[in-house]
């Protein structure tokens, strides 16, 4: 049984505490290959739900996850260890190294960062503490301070209990979320100071990262503008929305704000009920616009008592949508073959209550 | 138990949303009387009023069905909507429209992209009325056709973007 190992935090490193460090390194390294298992399996189960939350929601994404490698591992501990951290490995390592299980999803549209953060908080519990969630874009974190222009946003989270999930109880993983222009930047940046530890990059790499940080930034604001052009292209054209995330942006962009919600359930119950699919043809249906139908939603909503479902954007519009094509929309929702997503059991809520369709 | 689509079945979908829906569009390979048509057979209660054009009566009822031999689509509808001729097609002639509408039909599905799926798409009013310079968007619902409790069910698979491009072409 591996004993706690402790030495004092404040113990000055010099060449006999260098070699008592190591040696505690490699011992927690070989502890930590034992319980690596447990980490691999965490990060596979949160990925896999924020995946199907991130699609129900119809936020384009790329979303990796690892548990962190042995070397990586000992890499970490030495050097907190000669900063003065991690004064103790207790037998639980994920007590202290809160990302032995991580995920990383990287967004196309910077806008998502702060809604990918909101369905992280939305499907997780989040660890205790305020290091549990940390936007390094944001104050305290200082560039000139720091050193670094790395920008992500990460959230810890505990991972999901009891039942098949029995084996990583009490387990919690790191997400981290950044769009891709921030990403390349991240990437490279941390990459080279990772290996220099607390030595500082010559000139020439400072003046390197500098071009690409500014490269970087240019990329994100190109990007950002590609977005918005297409988006502006689906309110504007006729033409059929090709997915959920084509719905989500029209609406956003005609309501003049982020919508949450599950619009990929909500593009397949009006897939079937006109054509072309497109905002323009949605919205002249009904005669309303966005925030009026979300009004006609939240008024038409059911008691709370005994609702087995939370109100969001994508239900609220559902249920707004159901003046104008409720027959249809109610059809569809009681033909749905395989389990029901909370939106579908929000419209057969509804079901005595839907007005005759308008001819 | 029949595979193929009959006059009633076509009657049971359009009268599925009461009035909301004026027709209801399916390839003309999946209908049982289309393929009487290609033998150049009128089916009973069938009467031709034009070129691919006929009037059916069921039981009290009565529709319309127009063959668009390109397209491969059957039109079967409450109103009558007659192409400007009045020529009405005889014997070999029907049989080559009908030929034709179910060649086409096939071809159109190609090799297994539906497989044995009986798909229709009925077909409503424009919506908000028609927006200067752009398509008309019309009501439509997506059904597919179950075989054993001959009933129609909606139609939310793979295949939706697909099948209202192609039926309701016509």
């Amino acid at each position: 049984m591996a004993q706690l190992e402790a030495a004092s935090a404040t113990e000055p490193v010099h060449a006999s505490n260098v070699r008592e460090t190591e040696s505690i390194v490699d011992r927690a390294r070989r502890r930590y290959v034992l319980q690596r298992a447990r980490y691999e399996r965490t990060a596979s189960v949160v990925a896999g739900q924020l995946a199907a939350a991130l699609r129900q929601q119809a936020i384009p994404h790329l979303l990796s996850f690892r548990a962190k490698h042995p070397d990586n591992f000992a890499g970490k501990v030495l050097l907190k260890r000669r900063r003065g951290k991690y004064a103790e490995l207790g037998e639980d390592l994920n007590e202290t190294v809160k990302d032995l299980a991580g995920v990383r999803i990287v967004v196309y549209d910077p806008a998502d960062e702060s809604r990918v953060a909101d369905v992280i908080r939305n499907t997780f519990k989040v660890a205790d503490g305020p290091a549990a969630q940390v936007n390094f874009a944001l104050p305290p974190y200082d560039a000139r301070t720091d050193q670094t222009e790395y920008k992500a946003t990460h959230v810890i989270v505990v991972a999901p209990q009891g039942g098949e999930y029995a084996t990583i109880d009490g387990a919690c993983c790191e997400v981290q979320v950044c769009n891709m222009a921030a990403h390349v930047f991240n990437e490279i940046e941390h990459d080279i100071r990772y290996k220099l530890h607390d030595a500082e990059p010559t000139q020439r790499t400072k003046d390197a990262l500098e071009r690409l940080r500014l490269g970087c930034r240019d990329l994100e604001k190109a990007a950002t503008a590609v977005l918005k052009a297409h988006q502006r292209d689906i309110r504007d054209q006729s033409t059929e929305l090709l997915d959920p995330e084509d719905l989500r942006r029209g609406l956003e962009l005609v309501a003049d704000r982020q919508l949450r919600g599950d619009f990929d359930t909500l593009f397949k119950l009006l897939g079937p009920i006109m054509t072309p699919l497109s905002v323009t043809a949605l919205l002249h249906g009904t005669g309303l616009t966005v925030s009026e139908l979300l009004v006609a939603g939240s008024k038409r909503m059911p008691p709370a008592e005994g609702q087995q479902w939370q109100a969001d954007d994508a239900i609220l519009l559902a249920i707004g949508l159901m003046d104008a094509y409720g027959g249809a929309v109610m059809r569809v929702a009681l033909d749905w073959e395989g389990s029901q997503p909370q939106l579908v059991q929000a419209i057969i809520t509804l079901r005595p209550r839907v007005p005759s369709e308008r001819p | 138990m029949s595979t193929s689509l009959t006059v009633p079945d076509l009657a049971k979908g359009l009268e599925s949303f009461g009035d909301s829906y004026n027709a209801l569009d399916v390839f003309a390979d999946d209908v049982y009387e289309v393929q009487l048509l290609k033998q150049g057979k009128l089916p009973k209660g069938w009467t031709q009023l034009a070129k691919g054009a006929f009037q059916i009566s069921v039981g009290e009822e009565t529709y319309y069905a127009r063959l668009f031999d390109t397209e491969g689509v059957v039109r079967f509808s409450r109103s009558s909507d007659l192409p400007n001729n009045d020529n009405i097609a005889q014997g070999a002639i029907l049989g080559g429209l009908a030929g034709a509408a179910i060649g086409a039909a096939s071809s159109k599905k190609g090799e297994g992209l539906v497989g044995g799926l009986l798909l229709g798409l009925l077909v409503g009013a424009v919506l908000g009325g028609q927006l200067p310079n752009e398509p008309e968007a019309h009501r439509v619902f997506t059904l597919r056709f179950d075989p054993e409790n001959r009933s129609w069910r909606t139609y939310n698979g793979a295949l939706v973007r697909w099948m209202k491009s192609e039926l309701a072409a016509a």
